[in-house]
């Protein structure tokens, strides 16, 4: 144990500068964010919200281990200071230990350390016109633990002896793979199950090499397969990126091959429902409209200049947002900032001044069911609003909103909805003020609720019908004036049961400025077969709740024009592991995950599974080969060639990187190629003989 | 490592044709012969010689060896090695072994140097007359070793 | 466990294509200090570092008391001292950090004898590593790898950059270590006098192919120099056939000198064929006979003999 601690100490001491600088540069990092953080807060233009998952922290954090990382082997790695080093009674493993403890409380001091220290900076009233809870802390928390991962991988890479250049770097990719996942899972524990999982291989392949001087051959079976595993993430990533960038040339070299032909549906505004083909060419052209026709597929000639189009075909449609309409839905593929990295199940901001500044920021903190009102140039609370109404000051009113707010859709608005199972009320930010504007009739739950919007430009011109809310409920959907005067109030179509989005919009200059409800299966509750299966549901209804006509439209349809892209077809299926092939396969056949998008061709299918069968069988084989020429043990020629299957291209570039490989040169006895690291030759078993004798030979049999 | 004071000095130099162990034991001879090493005066012990002349041990081991195998010194169980009290210790064959080898090193390097054989014998004569009398003027090397 | 302190067979090394150790059989015994010789490159170091199981041969196999060199055990290494070319130390630590430092990783560390080391190379207990000079390096390399006492010595090329004082402490101290019994010496060196004061063996590396590994005393009586001497009248030395163990060869208008390893009475009679006048065999000093088998091999002239002698400038007559 005093030798573990001495080597503690030595670490810490070499490595003092460089971590010193690993906290510098953290420090600037988070200075930056905070400093621009606070200039934009103050204008009022924009504070936080829902924050982006990636932030600076992540890439200082991941850059400065991968220093420290580096640090900690790049002296010793090589000649008399690496016999200097292990040439003590010690177990490698006690000094790999011994480096890696101090490496890993290095980089947890130099990021850590100005991270709670901003962190805190945070917390603190007065500098983010916000509120602030603990676990929004956890991102920069997971961050941290993953710059650990990038440390293993800095270990990794300067350890390794690698053939090329550029495969050493390699491990790098995986860290990145953890860093992208732990930024897209939904929560903490996950992202750190993610870090203890990578941390844990990348730990491994380290020790390893460690223990091995960096030599692949020198390793055990596990820490070889951990350094395999960890390299092929690393190439798995590197690959994506150049068949990311291989693709954009590829796009960018045949602009306008590919064009996407879009079916949907609209409300005119003369109150009919059409159906409206485009077509988009991407990068090339803006969306085009190449037909219009009425359900009955009657061609409108009316509508075929874009002239026309623009004048008539939309102009007085007013539509709400999507509307939540399925308590059981899940929405969470949509509402912005959940998970762990996000804010949204901690506090919803109802104005997003990302247009306009304001001098206030608007937050409904779930917590507490009261809206926070937070003054911009101060950043300090100045008050809450509850149903009552709005009060100054920090301290809360007693009164609160019941029950969950609604996924809350009315973002930008002066005027916005807050919908709740119970009540409905209308914010007026400006004026700051509340209403109530509807409350549940028993045996009804509102689920969503939304507004035509508050941009009285339209107001004017189309009359007050532009102006309406509309709130769904557990049985009914009512469409009712800004002021709460009831409009329409219609039963849910039971034809829509299970269905989760309904968009309401009215052309206000047709006669009777009929009313439109789009039901929408969208985030429903239908089961995976009924979904295929199931199509938006028109309702219109026209004055006094009359039901004016119902529709079942076709599904949206996209598909490509050209038929199937052959190039960009045969790299995919080509570069496609068989394995990940045969995986997806299985799974969607198993989920029956197939939307009418993806469904398709027979041709291209069997091309694509050709195509990827025959790159397994060539690597394959060619694992085969490079495994027999170089006089691999029977079983490892059987897991290359088994690898090279499996894997394809992936495979054979994975055994390239990995192994070194030894030279070979022509066998004393058999004259044949034979490797020079194996004792006896692979052909005639011959060892390799005694240097030739040229007569100054002086040998004597020790005493 | 305090070595018996005494008038063995021995010299050793490196880069010469003559081995280190082979100049261990003419050195000694020809001190124990000059009468420079009395019969109760012990030798330095192998190791205080090898570090006095910052040589291996073994090598002076094996001269004292061979020193003794000659029967020039003998061993003296406890007390270390003394010069022998049986002086003559060679066969009549390795005498006249070693004086031809003496002698005939001497004959060439006389050739060598341009000498009749009548002046050779002559200068023979006159050296043997002087006999063993004739002074040792090596200095005496303390090895810088302490 | 075998009675050798090193034991190496068909130890070989390649470094990306190229053989730097090439099929190393050898073995040191016991208790002797082992000299192995060398130019700069013959794979010296890369031995040595695949005996300690710094890296992993390409093919072959060695022992060190008697531990397979690929996992040498911590209790091996303790009985294993390594002193590396570079005397490598931990440049911030002063030279009782130093100490004290090694000291926590050896059980049997002895602080006396790091202490007599210090003294005797005269170092200063606070001075920094970094800041010492060349011969204070090795002082303060040798102390902390002496101070354990370890039953097998390995340095490598220790006196390197040494002044003659250094020289000489270096080698006290390794005549010390042999004070212990049984304790073995294996070092690299191109000093062929200190060689020939303190080694008994010698092992000698010929462009990564050992060419001799005996004791000292064979390695003298097996290299043996013929003068051989051509009469004004006769013919001038010929062209030299294939002689059978010939290191070196020297010649001159008259005179032919040949350096021959393991000379037999046939390589004596090819010699008599030779025409010469006299054949003289002639003893032959320990860094003649080691030079014979570093140098270049076979015949050979004066490298400068036939560059002219620059002219004296300003001669006026």
């Amino acid at each position: 144990m005093t030798a573990f601690r001495a080597v503690v100490w030595k670490e810490a001491r070499e490595n003092l500068k460089v971590a010193a600088a690993a906290f510098g540069i953290v420090s600037v990092g988070w200075l930056l964010v905070l400093s621009l953080d606070r200039s934009v807060a103050s204008s009022g233009l924009s504070n936080g919200g829902p924050s982006i998952s990636i932030s600076m922290f992540t890439f200082t954090s991941a850059l400065v281990a991968l220093m420290i990382g580096r640090s900690m082997i790049i002296r010793e790695r090589r000649g008399d200071a690496w016999a200097f080093l292990t040439h003590r009674p010690v177990q490698r493993s006690t000094l790999f230990w011994a480096k890696a403890l101090v490496g890993a409380l290095l980089y947890l001091v130099a990021a850590g350390v100005p991270m709670t220290l901003a962190l805190l900076w945070q917390a603190t009233p007065g500098h983010r016109p916000m509120p602030f809870d603990w676990r929004m802390t956890l991102p920069d928390v997971a961050d941290l633990l993953c710059g650990l991962v990038y440390l293993g991988a800095a270990l990794v890479v300067t350890m390794r002896t690698a053939r090329w250049y550029a495969s050493r770097y390699l491990p790098i990719g995986a860290a990145i793979f953890c860093s992208t996942a732990v930024a897209s899972v939904q929560t903490f524990s996950m992202a750190a199950g993610i870090v203890t999982l990578g941390l844990l291989g990348i730990g491994m392949a380290a020790r390893g090499l460690f223990i091995a001087g960096g030599e692949y051959a020198a390793e055990s079976r596990w820490n070889r397969a951990m350094l395999g595993v960890t390299i092929g993430i690393g190439l798995t990533i590197a690959g994506s990126v150049v068949l990311g960038i291989l693709n954009l040339v590829m796009t960018f070299g045949t602009p306008g091959a590919t064009t996407v032909r879009t079916t949907d549906y609209e409300l005119t505004s003369d109150g009919q429902v059409v159906q409206m083909t485009t077509v988009r060419r991407p990068l090339v052209a803006s969306t085009q409209v190449v037909d219009v026709r009425d359900l009955a597929g009657h061609a409108l000639p009316q509508y075929h200049d874009s002239a026309s189009r623009g004048a008539s075909l939309q102009a007085g449609v007013i539509s709400t947002t999507a509307i939540p309409i399925n308590p059981s839905g899940d929405y969470s593929a949509f509402a912005a900032g959940l998970g762990y990295r996000g804010t949204g199940d901690l506090f919803v901001q109802l104005s997003q001044p990302t247009v306009a500044p304001s001098a206030v920021s608007w937050f409904f903190i779930r917590r507490l069911g009261l809206v926070a009102a937070y003054d911009n140039p101060s950043a300090r609370l100045i008050g809450w609003m509850g149903p009552d109404g709005f009060s100054a000051g920090p301290a809360q009113p007693s009164h609160r909103f019941v029950g969950a707010l609604d996924r809350y859709t009315e973002l930008g608005y002066k005027q916005p909805l807050l919908a709740f199972p119970s009540a409905v009320y209308r914010l007026d930010l400006s004026h700051r003020s509340i209403t109530k504007v509807y409350r549940a009739q028993p045996g009804e739950v509102v689920v969503g609720a939304a507004g035509s919007g508050d941009s009285t430009a339209a107001l004017p011109q189309y009359g007050p019908n532009a102006q309406f809310d509309a709130i769904a409920t557990t049985t009914s959907v009512r469409v009712q004036s800004f002021a709460g005067q009831p409009e329409i109030t219609t039963p849910r179509d039971p034809r829509a049961n299970g269905y989760g989005e309904l968009v309401v919009s009215r052309a206000v200059r047709a006669p009777g400025a009929p009313t439109v409800l789009r039901y929408s299966p969208k985030y429903g509750t239908l089961a995976n077969a009924q979904r295929e299966a199931a199509t938006d549901q028109i309702d219109m209804v026209g004055a006094n709740d009359l039901l004016v006509a119902q529709y079942t439209l076709p599904r949206d349809t996209t598909a490509t024009d050209d038929g199937p892209d052959w190039p960009t077809l045969a790299v995919t299926a080509l570069t496609t592991p068989l394995v990940g092939r045969i995986t997806a396969s299985l799974y969607s056949r198993l989920t029956k995950a197939t939307s009418g998008r993806a469904r398709t061709l027979r041709a291209p299918l069997i091309v694509g599974w050709t195509l990827t069968i025959l790159a397994a069988l060539m690597s394959a084989a060619l694992a085969f080969g490079i495994a027999r020429t170089y006089a691999f043990e029977s079983d490892r020629v059987w897991l290359w060639t088994t690898l090279g299957l499996a894997l394809g291209g992936l495979g054979v570039l994975l055994m390239l990187a990995l192994i070194e490989w030894p030279p070979r040169e022509a066998c004393p006895s058999c004259g044949r190629k034979r490797v020079v690291s194996r004792e006896q030759c692979e052909h005639c078993g011959a060892a390799f003989g005694a240097p030739a004798i040229d007569g100054t030979e002086i040998f004597e049999p020790a005493a | 490592m305090s070595t018996p004071a005494g008038p063995l000095t021995i010299t050793i130099q490196t880069g010469s044709t003559v081995s280190i162990h082979r100049q261990i034991v003419e050195q000694v001879c020809a001190a124990v012969f000059a009468g420079r090493i009395g019969d109760d005066e012990p030798l330095p012990s192998v190791r205080a010689l090898a570090e006095q002349l910052v040589v291996n041990p073994n090598t002076v081991a094996r001269a004292y060896g061979e020193l003794t195998r000659e029967g020039v010194l003998e061993s003296r169980a406890g007390k270390g090695m003394f010069v022998s009290q049986r002086r003559q210790i060679y066969s009549a064959r390795e005498r006249a072994r070693r004086m031809e080898q003496a002698v005939s090193s001497l004959v060439s390097e006389g050739f060598m140097l341009g000498f009749t054989p009548a002046e050779i014998v002559e200068l023979v004569a006159a050296k043997t007359r002087h006999g063993a009398s004739s002074k040792n003027t090596k200095q005496s090397l303390k090895s810088g070793a302490r | 466990m075998t009675s050798a302190a090193i034991e190496a067979n068909g130890l070989t090394a390649y470094f990306g294509t190229r053989k730097v150790v090439d099929e190393l059989t050898m073995s040191v015994p016991r208790g002797s200090v082992f000299a192995f010789l060398g130019r700069n490159g013959s794979g010296k170091t890369t031995t040595i570092r695949m005996l300690l199981g710094l890296l992993a041969p390409t093919r072959g196999s060695s022992t060190v008391l008697g531990y397979d060199s690929r996992q040498l055990p911590p209790e091996a290494r303790a009985r294993v001292g390594y002193m590396s070319e570079s005397h490598s130390l931990y440049e911030w630590m002063t030279v009782r950090q130093c100490g004290d430092f090694q000291s926590r990783f050896y059980p049997k560390w002895n602080p006396r004898v790091f202490d007599a080391v210090i003294g005797h190379f005269h170092l200063d207990l606070r001075a920094k590593a970094g800041d010492l000079s060349r011969g204070e390096r090795a002082g303060l390399s040798l102390a902390i790898t002496l101070a354990p006492e370890p039953e097998l010595l390995v340095l490598d090329d220790p006196a390197i950059g040494l002044d003659p004082v250094a020289r000489r402490s270096l080698l006290e101290s390794m005549i010390h270590v042999t004070r212990g019994a049984n304790r073995t010496i294996f070092f690299s060196s191109h000093l062929l006098d200190d060689v020939e004061r303190v080694a008994d063996y010698i092992a000698i590396l010929d462009r990564s192919v050992l060419r001799a590994s005996c004791s000292i005393d064979t390695f003298r009586a097996s290299v043996r120099k013929f003068a051989l001497h051509y009469g004004d009248a006769g013919a001038p030395p010929p062209q030299l056939p294939v002689i059978r163990g010939l290191l070196h060869a020297r010649r001159s208008a008259r005179d032919l000198t040949l350096t021959i390893a393991t000379p037999d009475d046939d390589t004596r009679r090819l010699l008599g064929s030779l025409g010469a006048t006299v054949i003289d065999e002639v003893p032959v000093t320990f860094d003649e006979a080691m030079i014979g088998y570093l140098g270049d091999r076979g015949d050979q002239q004066f490298f400068l003999k036939d560059i002219d002698a620059p002219q004296p400038v300003g001669d006026i007559a």
